[in-house]
């Protein structure tokens, strides 16, 4: 009896399909992914009727609607924000540092704020609107 | 002595060989380095940071707020009434405890991303990653 042994065969797999999907895919993961450097701030959000404690007595940052910033009455330089902070702190007790911006104020202004009073080392400031 | 020359077995396919090696190699970067995240329907350009931590690219899309004062929940645009519910339902739903994200970008009003943080509140969202992007602020 004689038993046909197939020839041979191709050998490989083909590699023009693989390419066309790998591709794709690079194609696909070229236009999704983003590269951004995210930072985050971790920001409380205080309850709704939680009473402020008359004994504390917060240290209010204001931004201003043009950008610039004011601590206890008097105008501030961004750069500086973090060491007044801590001069208007000094004291015992821990005293909370409040971030009061104007309506108009850019989100850049107060974040800006936020980031050079984590840089100077005071975190956990919350965000406030101005009352006026 | 006459050694036959062993035939050539090269073939077209063999020519794109280091193409794809390259294209691998790509592929792999893209999958590693990038990241995906949902976008939300709007452009915006968020707040530049140096101080803060880095973290993630947020995976779900949070909330976001345009330049404008345009707000979305999620990739869908809402107004800010209908924030409060829509969020409460998600809060009720969710089997994680990750921080809510909230980008806004840099030129929108304090006003209005106090407001969307005062409705986060009185959904009952107790904490908030607001997200930056690194580098200098001014740069752009």
């Amino acid at each position: 009896m004689r038993i046909d042994v197939p020839r041979r065969r191709p050998a490989g797999i083909r590699l023009t399909p693989l390419i066309d999907v790998v591709f794709i895919l690079l194609v696909f993961f070229m236009l999704a992914s983003s590269f951004m450097d995210w930072r985050g701030f971790r920001l409380e959000l205080p309850a709704a009727d939680a009473t402020p404690d008359p004994d504390i007595d917060p240290i209010v940052v204001r931004v201003l609607d043009d950008g610039g910033y004011r601590l206890g009455g008097l105008d501030i330089d961004a750069d500086k924000l973090a060491e007044r902070v801590r001069e208007v702190r000094d004291g015992p007790e821990p005293r909370p540092v409040i971030i009061q911006a104007a309506a108009e104020a850019p989100v850049q202004a107060t974040i800006r704020a936020l980031d050079r009073l984590h840089a100077g080392g005071i975190e956990g400031a919350s965000l406030a609107g101005d009352p006026r | 002595m006459i050694v036959p020359l062993p035939r050539s077995r090269r073939t077209s396919e063999d020519n794109v060989l280091p193409l794809i090696n390259i294209v691998f190699l790509l592929l792999i970067f893209f999958m590693i380095a990038g990241a995906l995240s949902t976008r939300p329907p709007f452009e915006l350009q968020p707040p530049r940071a140096e101080a803060a931590p880095s973290t993630p690219a947020p995976a779900t899309a949070g909330i976001a707020i345009a330049d404008d004062g345009r707000i979305a929940f999620r990739g869908e645009e809402i107004a800010l009434d209908a924030l409060v519910e829509k969020v409460r339902q998600w809060d009720e739903n969710r089997d994680d405890d990750k921080a809510l994200t909230l980008r806004s970008d840099g030129g929108a009003d304090s006003e209005r991303l106090l407001a969307v943080m005062t409705a986060l509140r009185d959904a009952g969202i107790e904490r908030i990653r607001m997200l930056a992007v690194g580098g200098q602020d001014g740069a752009d």
